[in-house]
């Protein structure tokens, strides 16, 4: 565990970077924007704030390689999951 | 054994994966830990994948903007602010977890325990919110099986989720909160290591993440 990581001021520059992007994703949806890059948008702000979050507060940007690898790649299976369920849903039933 | 394998066997043992080591970087409990939250994650990935599909097989779904309106003692509506004051709400316990984390490893327990505290009190609130938005939810007219917005699915979906993601905020909470005696106590100090926090903040944060998505995909898209 390398303790010098775990510094105030970096959690409080990741904190207010989480509210601002926070406050963006907020002030995008009333602006009325079509509707692909609204979406677009709305899941960009949602993936920084998780990588924000898993990087700096999960430390997970300073643990070892193989730890990251072990952890990031199972997810992918995740989007893999909701790409194939959306594909069925708005193909084949329609 | 003839000696060529006493060496093999020698050579194993020094290996980065030949056992006594730790490959990963980590201790096995926050290993552990870590492997329960790609788990969980699974399970949140396949409650927000179903409700993806929910969506895109509906003909219609109703706008959460029309639904999610009411704010405690606003007489007018507001759509969609008392969830983003929920965020914010999580956001910021997330952010005394990490201070919390930051000050143990500081051996400053008063911090610790004083963050801990923060922590809990934003979840407390979190939850007391979501309870509010569930009680008004209901109260409009809508369960498991239908509501008033049109397809049951997305009553369902919504009791569904952010029941279970409110349960692990429950979980979270009386985890944080044992944390927090064991740290009063001077239970890490003896046992000269206070990762026992840090393990309960990476599932604390989890919980934050799954809200950012919770947030994203149920209530903005």
């Amino acid at each position: 565990m390398s303790k010098q990581e775990h510094g105030k001021k970096v959690y409080i520059k990741v904190w207010l970077w989480l509210l601002a992007i926070t406050i963006v994703g907020f002030i995008v949806s009333p602006l009325g924007l079509p509707g692909w890059l609204h979406n677009s948008l709305i899941i960009l702000v949602a993936l920084m704030k998780g990588g924000l979050i898993v990087a700096y507060f999960m430390h997970l940007k300073f643990e070892k390689i193989s730890l990251i690898y072990s952890i990031l790649l199972p997810l992918i299976l995740l989007i893999a999951l909701a790409v194939a369920l959306l594909y069925e849903g708005t193909t084949r039933f329609l | 054994m003839n000696h060529d394998a006493v060496l093999e066997q020698k050579k194993i043992m020094e290996s980065e994966w030949g056992g006594g080591k730790a490959p990963f970087g980590v201790s096995w409990r926050k290993y552990m830990m870590w492997i329960f939250i790609v788990s969980d994650a699974f399970t949140f990935g396949a409650f927000l994948a179903a409700y993806g599909l929910f969506r895109v097989t509906s003909e219609a779904w109703p706008n959460t903007y029309e639904v999610f309106t009411a704010f405690p003692l606003i007489p007018f509506e507001a759509p969609m602010l008392f969830v983003a004051m929920m965020t914010f709400i999580l956001i910021c316990s997330s952010f005394t977890m990490a201070l919390a984390v930051s000050a143990s490893y500081k051996n400053d327990r008063a911090n610790a325990l004083k963050f801990l505290g923060l922590t809990i009190l934003g979840g407390s609130i979190f939850l007391l919110c979501q309870v509010y938005e569930w009680y008004h939810f209901i109260h409009d007219g809508a369960s498991l099986t239908g509501n008033p917005w049109g397809t049951p699915l997305f009553s369902a979906s919504f009791f569904m989720i952010t029941g279970f993601h409110g349960l692990h905020v429950l979980s979270g909470l009386i985890l944080l909160t044992i944390t927090a005696l064991k740290v009063k106590r001077g239970f890490y100090e003896r046992r000269g290591s206070y990762e026992g926090v840090e393990i309960v903040g990476l599932y604390w944060h989890f919980v934050d993440l799954v809200w950012v998505f919770v947030f994203t995909f149920f209530y903005l898209l």
